[in-house]
């Protein structure tokens, strides 16, 4: 591929032509400029991630106490239940976990790693002054404020928020009487995605433009550091698979407000009333929704694992081990990440050949994860490791996605899953992947790039007791589910009452002091955050001495972000490098005697 | 490269400051935790005819003779109808706010949080009024009859099977309803006392009704409803002539059952509207689709047969007992219904239909 | 300080290994099986488990080792970017491991769910899912289902031991899933379909009935029971159940009330 195709020096032109006084509304609400965005979507989503938070500390004191007015549930049952003694219903508690899911794979981890990092870093570390489409930037990051606004008002109309699950199968979220989700919050929820996937979609198209069109001089494809390759492969992945998914959520919309009836048979009868006349398939959404919602799962750990990349290799102070394999890995995730999708669906009623089939791409696809793993290591290996809490928490990643990627082994296997579909094994393996995998890794990136956000580096005392607990908590209320998922203790189930089932009891009140713990100790990292904003250390351009064109600007970067627009002349994980005195090389940095043409450049 | 910060400590002091504020915030919030007191309702009936501060004079009466939804107790006359002692009934409530509460509401009102959400809605006890029992049309139901709805649950609404929980859970759950039942009717009667001016609202008044409503449920074992004359023979004569007698006006089945036993008497009637019929609890009246084959009071033919001699209580469904005095004339229609849903059916597709195919569901 | 951050790396090996070390002894491991098929099931289980347990311990010892011997360590860090034989041998080994274990899964996966190698085409019974109960409907003696003289049983369906057994799984409302944990079965209930499912239970006794996909509010209540008896006791309940179906409030016995309580626990 050649190098961007825009002529030298376009900061300082860029620069020099913006010299008009901007209003506090231009200059922070209605940005264009890829930093505001990507740290409002930061702001945003961390709200969300409380709200998702208590959410799951709801469904987890649920669980724990089960219908019992001894324990009614806090705040919740004051207030919303005080004519039952303070004890929730059944329905109440399908939405409460709907809603957690919901919130926190399309309001916290997809907006965070795509909207957040994506648009944040994606600029910086290709050499570019902004996006391609600065405006279509804002747009993709006010588009988000109609899916907040929509998804929030859905839980105070009749019948509550979606209560159908986050995968919203029909005809329980087809048929109005199906649930009291399903009245009007399940349409509400299907409109507020909608937004959510234009959102990401104008995020994608201008990652996808700006990474090919705009890199740096001298920056080749295979010099772009892995943040940006899993970020542009990532933006791939949506381009091909929102469509789908609008599709599905546009059908969903018509079918409720219209009258069609794409997922729902004939004469059903529902709740005692008729569900309409019918003619359709309860499987086809099925189909729609994981064709996109597999590449989602993608979408939402391959950022996390090119940020691991990058904080790894500069916390190792060693070039990350294997680069272009890794490329071929995330490339191949993804790749094969399209072809997986019923997996989901084993014993949904598909033919039990195509569920063959998919098992076997579905295996397949650990491979290239396996690769990774293995990859990180030898990062490690031979490094001289430096333990940031950012570098603790990419560890960590690594740690805990082993974990996650092995139980999904057990998943990929049709028999196996026969038995542990829709189990608590399930919900351990999802929270390996996006808590332990996506959480960590999005901790992991901000605490490495908050210096270059707002100058300043967060308390790194904090930042590690964040960690410990975390750490410890995280595992203690997720991995016990893997227990009950093979004990066979369904997942989304409000209370227990086999007496087969009583003995795992324990284990759920377990998991919800873990949960609880885990939650109350994120507290820290906010008060961290914030305190930081104003307080933490003042940082210079490279306080890690890492090597990506990010740590030429200031921090943080002005508008234009580099003063002067940088040129490459190298890959970005040259540490340790034989050629100076220090244990890194920038990408930018000029070497005498022809450093353009360094031999260990990719 | 990475050394400690020099405004650590600076950093740690507006830390540790916001930590106690978070702390004391929690306290604050924690003050949303904790027990939420639990006290029975009285009806929207009473609460119109009774004024706030004799609203509480009644609460309070019925609560030191009935107990409360933590401690209820066995008044005196209803110990002849109850078959566990204090304990097991405190048992049965803990037990039933577990399991009944969301649809019935803590005080028996069929009132939940559930309830408005599933069609038909749950029981409001508080009428004394069952809708499938055993005795006929005037009696209160017995005690195997709620036993039976418990353990077989109600068929086609959203009223669940507890057969799997163990019997004395059940024994006591049915304890504790009678009581709620026993409790509603009786604040209804006082009430009515009141308001004819024949009683005050004190313990005297409470315990005579409490007595009288009592009264109804001992020796319901009397009134059930036991036919003398054996089933006829299902065969071919005998569902005509239940057809007839369906189609009769005698029996007037078809005006609410609809000719075909589709339930649409109602709808295709022009002087009908079907919003109008309402049973007792005021809600409408879905006369049943015969043509699905699943019977809300059991299908067993002496199931038929009680819904049909003694009507469904609370609701417009009659008792044909005066008008088809002859109990062959009931097995005869019992006969015919129950061949309905393995019959071919004309206008099985229209939307009052809900047969799933032949032979019903 | 190292030593520490490794070490508390350490806990996780440690940890997860205990856990399913001390599972089983405390029964919390897979129920009791007592299908023909589910020894095959559990089979596979182990063997994955043991696969992914090398695998894990083997990572996780590497990264433990190399954050205790690597962490702080002051100087430069090698200055190496790959090495093709050890891309090359960590690529194809998982490959081929994935691939064994994929191709290992098919016979049993094929005898389990695949139409053609079902011991029998003729259901012996019918398992209606709705909100929120199993309707289940035994064809009576016209063999036939959905006929007058179906035996109807509510949550509770009976099954002879040693014998397989078919049901025909379908939906009235919403999606269900039938699902046997003791049995390894599992199958979703789809409105608009009819699903044939297979088992053989070899051991008397009563066994869990469990709903495994949302279906709603009372998608924890769903629960029934599988009763496992011998042939004779079977077709005696069946018996039984057709007489209660039949009473006319004249016969001997009644079992108002009492018939279709079955005590658990």
């Amino acid at each position: 591929m050649s190098t961007a195709a825009l002529p030298g020096d376009w900061a300082h032109e860029h620069a020099h032509a913006d010299h008009h006084e901007m209003s506090f509304l231009s200059r922070y609400v209605f940005s264009t400029d890829h930093k505001i965005i990507g740290i409002q979507f930061l702001f945003s989503t961390l709200i969300f991630l409380i709200l998702g938070g208590l959410l799951a500390m709801a469904v987890r004191w649920q669980l724990a106490f089960g219908f019992s007015s001894e324990h009614p549930m806090p705040i919740v049952g004051k207030t919303l239940f005080a004519h039952t003694g303070g004890q929730i219903s059944p329905e109440f508690y399908t939405m409460l976990f709907t809603m957690h899911a919901t919130v926190m794979i399309f309001f916290v981890v997809i907006p965070m790693l795509a909207g957040a990092f994506g648009n944040f870093t994606i600029p910086l570390m290709i050499g570019a002054p902004d996006m391609a489409f600065p405006k279509l930037n804002m747009m993709s990051y006010w588009f988000m404020w109609p899916a907040f606004v929509i998804m929030m008002a859905s839980f105070f109309v009749e019948g509550g928020a979606a209560a159908a699950g986050w995968t919203s199968y029909p005809p329980l979220a087809s048929v109005p009487q199906a649930a009291p989700g399903s009245l009007t919050g399940q349409t509400l929820w299907l409109l507020s995605l909608l937004f959510v996937g234009v959102s990401s979609m104008m995020g994608s198209l201008n990652y996808i433009t700006t990474i090919v069109n705009m890199r740096a001089p001298g920056m080749h494809f295979f010099r772009m550091p892995m943040t940006i390759w899993a970020l542009f492969i990532t933006a791939i992945l949506q381009v091909f698979a929102l469509p789908v998914l609008t599709a599905a959520l546009f059908l969903g919309v018509i079918e409720r407000t219209l009258g069609t009836s794409f997922f729902v048979p004939d004469n059903l009868v529902v709740n005692n009333q008729w569900a309409g006349p019918g003619g359709g398939r309860a499987l086809l959404w099925q189909h729609l929704f994981w064709f996109y919602s597999h590449p989602a799962v993608y979408i939402m750990i391959l950022p996390g694992m090119g940020i691991v990349s990058d904080v790894i290799a500069t916390f190792s102070r060693k070039p990350l081990f294997g680069y272009r394999p890794m490329v071929y890995s995330v490339a191949g995730i993804a790749g094969l990440g399209f072809l997986v999708w019923a997996h989901h669906m084993f014993v949904s009623g598909l033919n039990p050949l195509l569920a063959m089939g998919f098992m076997v791409s579905t295996m397949m696809i650990a491979l290239p994860s396996a690769v990774k793993v293995f990859n990180w290591l030898a990062t490690l290996w031979q490094g001289n490791v430096h333990f940031t809490s950012a570098m603790l928490n990419a560890v960590a990643f690594v740690s805990m996605f082993i974990i996650g990627g092995l139980s999904g082994i057990f998943m990929a296997a049709t028999p196996v899953d026969i038995h542990i579909h829709d189990t608590y094994f399930i919900v351990g393996h999802i929270h390996y992947v996006l808590f332990t995998g996506s959480i960590f890794a999005i901790f992991a990136g901000i605490y490495y790039w908050f210096p270059k956000m707002f100058g300043r580096t967060m308390n790194e005392f904090w930042g590690k007791v964040h960690f410990i607990g975390t750490f410890i908590a995280a595992n203690v209320t997720f991995f016990p589910m893997h227990i009950l998922g093979v004990g066979g203790l369904p997942r989304r189930y409000a209370a227990y009452e086999s007496a087969n089932l009583a003995q795992f009891q324990g284990l759920n009140t377990l998991i919800t002091m873990g949960a609880f713990t885990l939650g109350l100790i994120q507290i820290i990292f906010v008060i961290n955050f914030f305190a930081s904003l104003f307080l933490g250390q003042k940082a210079g351009r490279n306080p890690w001495h890492a090597n990506t064109l990010e740590w030429e600007a200031p921090s943080p970067p002005p508008h234009g972000n580099f003063e002067k627009t940088p040129t490459v002349y190298r890959g970005p994980y040259e540490f340790a490098s034989p050629e100076v005195e220090e244990d890194y090389l920038p990408q930018a940095r000029k070497l005498e005697g022809g450093g353009a043409a360094s031999q260990h450049a990719h | 490269m990475m050394k400690d910060q020099p405004l650590k400590t600076e950093v740690m002091r507006v830390n540790v400051r916001f930590l106690v504020g978070a702390v004391l915030i929690g306290t604050f919030v924690l003050n949303g935790c904790g027990p939420v007191p639990m006290t029975y309702v009285l009806s929207d009936a009473t609460k119109k005819a009774l004024d706030e501060p004799k609203q509480e004079l009644l609460s309070n009466a019925l609560d030191a003779y009935f107990g409360t939804p933590d401690a209820p107790k066995i008044p005196e006359p209803l110990k002849r109808v109850l078959k566990g002692d204090e304990a097991k009934l405190a048992e049965g409530a803990t037990s039933y706010r577990r399991l009944c509460m969301h649809c019935h509401g803590l005080s028996g009102d069929g009132g939940g949080p559930t309830a408005k959400f599933v069609l038909p809605v749950p029981r409001d006890y508080r009428k004394g009024l069952f809708k499938f029992t055993s005795t006929d049309q005037t009696a209160s139901p017995t005690r195997d009859d709620l036993k039976r709805t418990l353990l077989n649950g109600i068929p086609g609404t959203s009223m669940p099977s507890f057969a799997l929980f163990k019997e004395q859970e059940v024994e006591n759950i049915l304890d504790y309803v009678i009581l709620l039942s026993v409790r509603g009717l009786t604040e209804a009667f006082v009430v009515d006392e009141l308001e004819t001016g024949t009683g005050e609202i004190d313990a005297a008044t409470v315990a005579s009704n409490s007595t009288a409503v009592s009264n109804r449920w001992v020796g319901t074992e009397t009134r059930v409803v036991t036919p003398k004359a054996q089933r006829t023979t299902p065969d071919v004569d005998s569902i005509e002539r239940g057809r007839q007698l369906y189609l009769s006006d005698r029996a007037q089945c078809k005006k609410c059952h609809g000719p075909e036993g589709l339930g649409d008497g109602l709808m295709n009637d022009p002087n009908a509207d079907p919003k109008d019929t309402k049973d007792s609890w005021g809600n409408q009246a879905r006369p049943a689709n015969l043509t699905v084959g699943v019977y809300r009071g059991g299908g067993r033919p002496i199931d038929l047969f009680r819904r049909i001699h003694s009507g469904i209580k609370g609701t417009p469904m009659p008792g044909q007992s005066t008008n088809l005095q002859k109990e062959e004339e009931i097995w005869d229609l019992v006969n015919y219904i129950k061949s309905l849903p393995f019959k071919e059916s004309t206008a099985a597709s229209s939307p009052g239909a809900t047969a799933h195919g032949a032979g019903g569901q | 300080m190292q030593k520490f951050w490794s070490l508390l790396f350490l806990l996780v090996p440690i940890f997860s290994v205990a856990v399913f070390v001390i599972a089983p002894s405390q029964h919390w491991w897979l129920p009791d099986n007592v299908s023909s098929y589910g020894a095959d099931v559990d089979h596979l289980f182990m063997v994955i488990l043991w696969i992914v347990t090398i695998a894990f311990l083997g990572t996780q010892a590497i990264l433990v080792y190399a954050l205790f011997q690597f962490g702080e360590r002051g100087g430069k860090a090698q200055f190496i970017h790959t090495n093709h034989k050890l891309e090359f041998w960590w690529t194809l080994i998982p490959a081929g491991i994935l691939v064994f274990i994929a191709f290992y899964q098919f016979n049993t996966w094929l005898d389990i769910k695949a139409q053609k190698n079902f011991p029998k085409a003729q259901p012996d019974a019918e398992v209606l899912a709705g909100q929120f109960e199993w309707r289940i409907r035994y064809p009576g003696t016209d063999s036939i289902i959905g006929t007058e003289d179906d035996i109807i049983s509510l949550n509770n369906l009976h099954v002879p031991v040693n014998e397989p057994f078919m049901i025909r799984l379908r939906s009235r409302d919403v999606l269900h899933s039938f699902f046997l944990p003791n049995l390894r079965v599992k199958q979703d209930a789809v409105p608009g379909m009819t699903i044939p499912v297979w088992f053989k239970p070899m051991k008397e006794g009563d066994f869990d009935l469990f709903c495994a996909e949302l279906c709603g509010w009372g998608h924890y209540k769903m629960r029934g029971m599988l009763t496992v008896q011998s042939r004779a006791a079977y077709d005696q309940w069946l018996k039984d159940q057709e007489k209660e179906q039949a009473f006319t409030g004249l016969e001997q016995a009644s079992t108002d009330g009492k018939a279709k309580q079955e005590v658990t626990q």
